[in-house]
């Protein structure tokens, strides 16, 4: 971790706004750059196609963007988590000399799985002419290549070339996606916006291949070195799958109309990713305390014991983290109302800027209730991975996949006045699940450091006799 | 093999898992009573089995292996167990502080009713044990570096808890050899079962335990903040110091004789609180018939002495070498023996080698290994000691039943083998020699001085031997502790002393 804090610090220090604005796009693109990119590219797609692209082609282009980014962040949400964790691990280590092997291992099962996912979906199940299908398991394994260089690059904290090559990558996919479309209508669709995805996962690899070593040796034992890991290979799958969850439901409702010969559901899919943008500022906001002054005192705290510090220094230190949390949150909760709340109020006039449907609103409206409730889960989630509680980190993604499936059924069968409400509820209990894990360790880190998350206890041999 | 023992002997790090002075002493004492049974407590630091370094003699009854560490227990936090923390908080404050006996019977009370359901998830990561080690670290040691004081804290509990919570085995009588965590183990035992319990120390325990804390480079000492020089503030040394010392005071007074091999260990017994009336010598016994069977070999051509000992630091080696070195410049056909292992420090045992290389000594100091005494004490015409520490070493005893005289430094008793107890009657005359540790000049002066004078070897060799004879003589010391073994397990139960802490 050390050296993130400092270099986003030293970015929002910039008197200019220019500087804050930097650190904030960049904080942002680390929290939300999955979902960021789905919304863009969805959204995008929508508002630029419009009259270019024949309808019926824009809608199955979309529906085969959402099972490539849906599908192949679930695949490789959990191998991510736990490389994210080796490559930390080696890094803090300075063992990076395995690290290609760790590389490799994971583009292969990001790629391989997206194979074994995607031919037969695109090339099989899908209503798809051959050549859209084999550009659509491109773009499958695109994305998923994408989502493993992203991994590797953020390790590094390089995340100027992770913006940038999102920025570039989606306008160059966009562009070529329209440009293309107009011209071989579906196939010049998914091949334009392939080349965007592709020159994105290829400036990630080469950012990867220029920072990392390249020594390739050992590669049986990563399969072995993986096993421990299997808590965070379970909350990246589960996290994934949970954000996921009421969307995939919410496709067999009786007034989705799907596309191409798949179940989807444009106008939920919508609202939600739509009120996903409420959560943009809050997190991002947050990211970046997270990464500067709660950082820096998360360290005082671990460094205070390291050095054999007093008890009453380490109660400070603590104290100054909770507060410096304390003040996180309040700052995002504050935030993240007053944009829901404008959101809220001004509902309809933002569908119709969006070019969305009337019939949206509803779901919209409690999409943005969620989000601000699932905005908490996300800080939730990065707290417990920030304090390596990977058991109450499980239990919260298992909670939320739990509640957001009962919600969304729930929602299904109580009618279409309902659509949104059950994610809404789902989000509210795992917020408050969440806080309420996070507050029952934080607020007892010592304890916690000492005993009860402490692998060195059952190792500790007496040292006398 | 659960059947009540005659005897139960509690021993920490030693018999039958390691071998040594006291394991083969201990073994000797069990085979010498074979007409009583024991149950051999053997405290080690992890619960891994371990193997025996010794055929248990059949007269042992029963085994247990009791790790100083806590199991986890039950992983339910036990109910009521914030009301044992605050029950368990002021006598052991007052045990570990300057409290006795009584305080460890109340801290037995408060434990005693959740035996079997309190394991370490209880009693050392629970967070009432958070508050307990937060609340004593902040009486004894604010200040200190808590990390430390958390690693320390957890190993001096987690040791007194499982001497607390562990299943005892029943006995008529209880004899430990340490104090620490086995006397501990022993003072419970006579509070619960109100059998007598004893305890035999060969080497002070608390003192050793001080001289390995004092340098362990494991403890962070956090300098006191303020201007003074004076070492004032209390350290995580003297924590650990004070609980061994508490550990032994609480022993002391449980037990009665409090038994040691010589008049000088009681000085640090007094001073670890043990009560003057319980105090009582009794020496370490040698074979004497064996040993004075020996015969002198007649016809060798060189002087010949020896140190017996295993070759490590602590037996400083290297000075009886540099005093060969010197002694060879006056007898130039010397030779001198070191008999004993090397395997235990390979590192200084090459060192010693070296040394006596370089010292062009080759031919004169001889490493036997480990040898049968009986084939070589005959040959010898004295023996050195340069131990820096000692109890009773009892080469000089064996030495001496063979008529061989001893120069030796001055540690443990090794004054009294060598002069006789105070009021020896008859008195028999020196035996050898005491000079100052760590001075090979010393040492070869005094061995100059009993090799270069028959007479007076003889002399000093026969006083030796008579001594061994009257007052350290295997036979005699076995039947002491015989009689000591029956008259304690014969003994009607003592008061039950749960009635004295509640009381108090």
């Amino acid at each position: 971790m050390a050296g993130v804090g400092f270099a986003l610090r030293r970015l929002s220090d910039k008197p200019d706004l220019g500087g804050a604005a930097q650190a904030y796009l960049h904080a942002t693109v680390i929290t939300s750059g999955p979902w960021l990119m789905t919304i863009a590219s969805l959204a995008g797609i929508t508002f630029l196609s419009e009259g270019q692209v024949d309808a019926s082609d824009s809608l199955a282009f979309r529906t085969i963007l959402i099972y490539s980014f849906c599908l192949s962040l679930c695949l490789s949400g959990g191998p991510t988590m736990a490389a994210a964790r080796m490559i930390a691990d080696m890094i803090f280590a300075r063992r990076l000399g395995e690290a290609s092997s760790l590389i490799v291992s994971l583009y292969a099962v990001a790629l391989g799985g997206s194979l074994l996912v995607a031919v037969p979906l695109f090339l099989l199940i899908a209503d798809l002419p051959a050549t859209s299908g084999l550009a659509a398991v491109v773009n499958f394994g695109l994305v998923a290549a994408v989502w493993a260089g992203a991994t590797f690059v953020t390790a590094l904290k390089d995340y100027w070339t992770i913006t940038a090559a999102f920025g570039i990558g989606m306008a160059l996919a966009l562009g070529c996606a329209v440009g293309l479309g107009g011209v071989w209508h579906l196939d010049g669709l998914i091949w334009g916006f392939n080349i965007g995805m592709g020159a994105i996962a290829f400036t990630l690899l080469g950012r990867i291949l220029a920072e990392y070593p390249s020594d390739i040796r050992n590669m049986g034992n990563i399969a072995g070195r993986f096993r421990p890991l299997w808590p965070y290979l379970a909350i990246g799958a589960l996290h994934n799958l949970a954000a996921w969850s009421d969307k995939w439901v919410m496709w067999f409702a009786p007034e989705a109309q799907g596309a191409i010969g798949l179940a989807y559901y444009a106008h939920y899919d919508g609202a939600m990713f739509a009120a996903y943008l409420t959560m943009i500022p809050a997190l991002a906001a947050f990211t970046l305390h997270v990464e500067t002054s709660f950082f820096e005192r998360y360290r005082r705290f671990y460094d205070d014991i390291a050095d054999h510090a007093a008890l009453p220094e380490i109660r400070r230190a603590h104290g100054d983290l909770m507060s410096t949390l304390f003040s996180g949150l309040r700052n995002l909760i504050v935030l993240q109302a007053a944009v829901a709340a404008v959101a809220l109020l001004a509902a309809p006039t933002i569908i119709e800027l969006l070019t969305m449907d009337y019939r949206q609103v509803g779901m919209f409206r409690f999409g943005v209730l969620g989000a601000a409730f699932h905005c908490l889960v996300v800080v939730a989630t990065i707290l417990l991975s920030y304090f390596d509680l990977r058991w109450d980190n499980l239990k919260l993604q298992a909670f939320f996949l739990t509640a957001n499936v009962v919600g969304a059924v729930g929602s299904l069968l109580s009618g279409f006045a309902f659509y949104g409400y059950g994610y809404f509820l789902a989000s509210a209990a795992t917020a408050l699940f969440g806080l309420w894990l996070v507050y029952r360790r934080v607020g007892k880190l010592p304890f916690v450091t000492f005993i009860a998350n402490n692998p060195a206890l059952r190792a500790h041999a007496h040292k006398v006799k | 093999m659960n059947r009540t023992a005659d005897i139960c002997l509690i021993l920490e790090g030693a018999y039958p898992h390691v071998a040594g002075g006291v394991s083969s002493w201990m073994h000797d004492m069990i085979k010498g009573q074979p007409d009583l049974t024991f149950h051999v407590v053997a405290l080690t630091a992890t619960a891994d089995p371990r193997p025996l370094k010794y055929d248990l003699p059949p007269n042992v009854v029963g085994f247990t292996q009791i790790p100083l560490q806590l199991g986890p227990g039950p992983s339910r936090r036990p109910r009521g167990l914030d009301r044992l923390f605050d029950a368990l908080d002021a006598p052991l404050d007052r045990m570990l502080r300057q409290g006795g006996l009584a305080d460890l019977a109340a801290v037995i009370d408060v434990l005693a009713p959740h035996r079997g359901r309190l394991g370490s998830q209880a009693l050392l990561e629970s967070e009432d044990a958070w508050r307990l080690v937060q609340r004593m670290y902040e009486r004894g040691l604010p200040g200190a570096s808590f990390i430390d004081y958390f690693w320390s804290w957890r190993a001096l509990m987690g040791g007194l808890f499982q001497m607390l919570l562990t299943p005892l085995p029943p006995a008529r009588a209880y004899h430990c050899i340490s104090t620490g965590y086995a006397g501990l183990l022993a003072a419970r035992a006579r509070i619960e079962t109100g059998r007598p319990a004893f305890i035999t120390e060969h080497g002070i325990y608390t003192n050793e335990r001080r001289i390995e804390i004092a340098m362990a480079d494991w403890l962070h000492e956090r300098a006191p903040t303020g201007f003074s020089l004076k070492r004032g503030a209390r350290d995580l040394r003297d924590f650990w110091i004070d609980a061994f010392r508490a550990y032994a005071r609480v022993c002391y007074q449980a037990m009665d004789p409090i038994v040691t091999l010589y008049g000088d260990n009681q000085l640090m017994q007094r001073r670890d609180g043990a009560p003057e009336a319980a105090l009582r010598v009794i020496p370490n016994g040698v074979d004497f018939e064996r040993f004075s069977a020996v015969p002198p070999v007649e016809d060798k051509q060189a002087l010949e002495i020896a140190l017996i000992g295993r070759v490590v630091p602590i037996k400083d080696v290297k000075t009886y070498i540099r005093a060969a070195g010197i002694l060879k410049q006056r007898f130039p056909d010397l030779i001198a023996y070191v008999m004993g292992p090397t395997e235990e420090d390979p590192v200084y045992a090459k060192e010693c080698l070296t040394l006596a290389k370089h010292l062009k000594l080759t031919d004169t100091v001889i490493f036997t290994g480990a040898v049968k005494l009986d084939d070589y004490l005959g040959r010898l015409d004295a023996l050195a000691l340069t131990s820096l520490s000692e109890a009773q070493p009892l080469v000089v005893l064996e030495a001496g039943a063979a008529g061989v005289p001893s120069v030796t430094t001055d540690v443990g008793c090794c004054r009294e083998l060598l002069f006789g107890m105070a009021g020896e009657n008859p008195a028999l005359g020196a035996g050898g020699a005491v000079t100052p540790g760590a001075d090979p000049e010393a040492t070869a002066n005094a061995l100059a001085g009993i090799l270069a004078n028959p007479a007076r070897r003889r002399a000093m060799g026969q006083a030796m031997q008579a001594r061994v004879r009257q007052t350290y003589n295997k036979p005699d010391i076995m039947a002491i502790y015989g009689e000591l073994y029956r008259r304690l397990a014969a003994a009607p139960g003592l008061p039950p002393l749960r009635m004295t802490a509640e009381a108090a």
